[in-house]
């Protein structure tokens, strides 16, 4: 089961390499808005979606898809460890 | 044209030194290739499509169309609307979105084709003044995310956008679940056929850009860039976009000998990169100035690691760059001053 940081990690590198940016620089932070930053876009979104369900190997129903903490690198990383924990209970 | 040879580049796909995010080895790999998973046939097929289409015809319930179809005039829409209509046996609508820089022979072509394949037709067409904003404000960088560099030149990633958009809302409102594209695999998810797309979801997304349009272009911006959210539109939540291009073994010699089959001809005034519109050429050559990198770098050295593009042709495409005078006259009608750092 990966712990929180390790998942935040994935998340940050991921997010720096589609974004051309560095966290930690120009506002860029665990709550930082992804989309009103700019940083992500529709197109981003969708494909950030597919990272997270081949990595962690989680499914996106479309409700999950509209949970609001996925707007941030911090959100998305407690939306996945949520699904991770849920994930492993079932099984 | 001008041809740009002078950059180190990935001696297995074609992905220059100076394109973000790459590192070479000592070998000269880039970390791309040496990431990809080496799967070469994997996206081309259709069966998922093919799927798809059968449900949509059998769940049919009254509309009058099973899909939609982006025909931009080119070779490849051109070649889809041929797909859906003769492989797939559906009922579509074909939209052309006029940017005000589409080729003159581009309305005989879209006439031609869709006679030729029994297809309605609908035109949209923004007026010039608002889309001359919109170049305008894509050049300067206040429309798009920087990301979206990779993807595209600034002015085509505007049109895509206002495309994607209007055929998203069109889908919507005429209660069709399936719109097809010619895009190439810069523009949606990489080996993607098919994608499964929310209209909440997108409008979610795009709420929070939308404000950056409206501030750049004013209202009229939302217009054209938002996915109307207004509950009858929301009816339909689930929507497909498919790509048929991407599921088959892309040859373009045999796409341009089918569509003229049809009756389609190549325009002549389009540049290298392009069958149907005068503003592609602008586009290369203003990303290449700023950026030092093909805008189709990305989508050509995919194509060469997956096996359907050899490296040597690909190369010839993105090192050949349209030159200022090329691209004069249409900078011109835009009112830009050309970045000559290129």
């Amino acid at each position: 089961m990966k712990d929180i940081g390790e998942i935040l990690n994935k998340v940050r590198g991921y997010v720096e390499s589609v974004s051309l940016a560095e966290f930690g620089e120009n506002n860029l932070n665990d709550k930082t808005d992804l989309f009103e930053e700019g940083y992500v876009d529709s197109f981003g979104f969708v494909e950030l979606i597919s990272f997270l369900e081949s990595e962690f190997d989680i499914h996106f129903d479309e409700d999950l898809m509209l949970d609001l903490r996925l707007a941030s690198i911090g959100g998305i990383s407690n939306v996945v460890s949520e699904n991770i924990n849920k994930q492993s209970k079932n099984n | 044209m001008s041809i740009k040879g002078q950059v180190n580049r990935c001696v297995k796909c074609i992905l220059p030194e100076t394109y973000p995010g790459i590192n070479l080895d000592e070998s000269g790999i880039c970390n791309l290739c040496h990431s990809h998973s080496g799967e070469k046939s994997q996206r081309r097929n259709l069966d998922e499509l093919f799927a798809l289409c059968g449900k949509i015809k059998s769940d049919s319930t009254g509309s009058s169309y099973d899909c939609i179809v982006a025909l931009s005039g080119g070779k490849d829409s051109t070649y889809c609307l041929k797909m859906m209509v003769e492989r797939f046996s559906m009922r579509c609508l074909a939209i052309t979105i006029d940017n005000g820089f589409l080729s003159p022979a581009v309305p005989k072509n879209v006439r031609t084709i869709c006679d030729a394949l029994g297809v309605d037709h609908l035109q949209f067409r923004p007026p010039s003044p608002f889309m001359k904003k919109v170049y305008q404000k894509s050049l300067d960088g206040s429309l798009q995310t920087k990301a979206a560099i990779k993807r595209a030149s600034a002015v085509c990633n505007s049109c895509i956008n206002i495309i994607n958009t209007h055929m998203i809302n069109t889908a919507n409102r005429y209660d069709i679940p399936l719109i097809v594209g010619g895009y190439l695999g810069g523009q949606l998810p990489k080996g993607v056929v098919v994608m499964k797309v929310n209209t909440k979801l997108l409008s979610h997304t795009r709420t929070r850009g939308d404000a950056k349009y409206a501030e750049s272009l004013g209202v009229e911006g939302k217009r054209y860039f938002s996915i109307d959210s207004s509950d009858d539109a929301m009816n339909m939540k689930q929507l497909f976009i498919a790509n048929p291009i991407v599921g088959i073994d892309y040859d373009e010699n045999d796409v341009i000998a089918e569509i003229s089959a049809l009756g389609w001809q190549r325009p002549k005034d389009t540049g290298v990169h392009s069958s149907n519109c005068l503003l592609n050429d602008f586009g290369i050559f203003d990303h290449y100035a700023r950026y030092q990198f093909h805008p189709y770098e990305a989508e050509l050295a995919e194509l060469v690691r997956t096996g359907q593009m050899s490296r040597s042709v690909a190369l010839e495409k993105v090192v050949a760059v349209p030159t200022a005078e090329d691209v004069r006259d249409v900078s011109d009608k835009l009112g830009i001053k050309l970045n000559e750092n290129g």
